[in-house]
């Protein structure tokens, strides 16, 4: 925890200096951030390159936005909130392509490239799961949700500052996402 | 098969974001409801699984790029407000020297006397970007609700006078 406030601090004096033209601080910010930001953005787009422009459109958008950044939450849930909002206006713009090629050759290339393979769950009791295209397939509140929670690690508070919905929004929204993605999972080994 | 009353805050129990109270409570549920200990224990079994989601980290040419976006974007934050502040000089400018040339009565005829010498200050205040000179008197023998089409009738005069002048002294 006390690390915690010590990168909080460093976040802090970072932006300010950024926000006055300090481009080493935006620099260090970028490097900080970087390894969450293409974690989240991986898991809420199609991946690859769509990821990597997520997070470059994210640190443009942060860094001309800084001096509105208003400290109340941390750099990382500003930043995520940012990331988020950019990968939804992503996966909308690409929706109709996803949903006829990209599926079929986001599994193929997936289980080619981990030695996974996905199937439906009534044929696929003894594959293991590629989670990623499983979330993948779940819709776009739920999974956000999951990803913010599970693999970022936000607080319900954090979540709700994220999404901008109230806590008991986030609490109901992934009780609900955690059920879809337990029953999409019926039948595979966990 | 009617769901557990406690199977809704089973999520936030394990995230462990529940009041000490609630959380008290749905503890001691769990020892006799099977139903809620399964799903506990299937919550477990899918954080796991996500937290085994091979994660794609950012390349080194990824960053290099993140880096450069960020030194283009420092580039416009600095380019940008320089660029608007000029922008606002040069309005400044105009609204100023557009407000001077109409508030300025204009003059169809120039001054009888002095209004050649006064004419090329004009020209020089002109060449040096300064504020265009009036020939003296101008103001007092214009008549004010002539307004500006006289003043650039006199401009036109003035600047032919002004070629002339140079016409003859090279």
């Amino acid at each position: 925890m006390a690390e915690n406030v010590g990168v909080q601090d460093d976040d802090s004096d970072l932006v300010t200096a950024a926000a006055g033209g300090d481009a080493k601080a935006f620099h260090a910010l970028v490097d900080r951030h970087s390894p969450h930001l293409m974690r989240l953005a991986t898991m809420l787009s199609r991946g690859g390159a769509d990821a990597e422009d997520i997070v470059q459109e994210t640190l443009v958008g942060a860094f001309a936005g800084l001096a509105r950044f208003n400290r109340e939450s941390s750099v990382k849930t500003w930043l995520s909130r940012i990331l988020t909002r950019q990968a939804a206006r992503a996966w909308n713009r690409s929706r109709r392509s996803r949903m006829t090629a990209h599926l079929d050759d986001a599994t193929e290339s997936a289980g080619a490239d981990a030695g996974l393979s996905v199937g439906s769950a009534a044929t696929a009791t003894d594959s293991k799961i590629d989670i990623a295209v499983m979330l993948q397939k779940l819709n776009a509140e739920h999974r956000e949700i999951l990803v913010l929670r599970e693999m970022q690690g936000l607080s319900y508070g954090e979540i709700a500052e994220v999404l901008d919905i109230p806590r008991g929004t986030v609490e109901s929204r992934l009780h609900r996402a955690r059920a879809e993605l337990r029953r999409r999972l019926q039948g595979y080994e966990l | 098969m009617q769901e557990c009353p406690f199977e809704a805050r089973l999520s936030a129990f394990y995230d462990d974001e529940l009041d000490a109270g609630t959380s008290g409570r749905l503890k001691a549920h769990l020892a006799d409801c099977p139903s809620c200990s399964a799903s506990l224990q299937s919550l477990r079994q899918v954080s796991r699984l996500i937290a085994s989601a091979p994660v794609r980290s950012i390349s080194l040419v990824g960053m290099a790029r993140l880096h450069a976006a960020a030194d283009a974007a420092a580039r416009q934050r600095t380019v940008f407000p320089m660029a608007k502040a000029l922008l606002a000089v040069a309005a400044s400018a105009l609204i100023v020297g557009s407000a001077w040339l109409v508030e300025i009565p204009g003059q169809t005829a120039s001054p009888k006397e002095s209004a050649d010498v006064h004419s090329f200050d004009a020209l020089d205040s002109l060449a040096t970007g300064g504020r265009l000179a009036m020939p003296h008197g101008i103001a007092q023998e214009t008549d004010v609700a002539q307004g500006p089409e006289p003043l650039s009738q006199w401009m036109i005069d003035n600047f032919a006078r002004g070629a002339e002048y140079e016409n003859q002294h090279r």
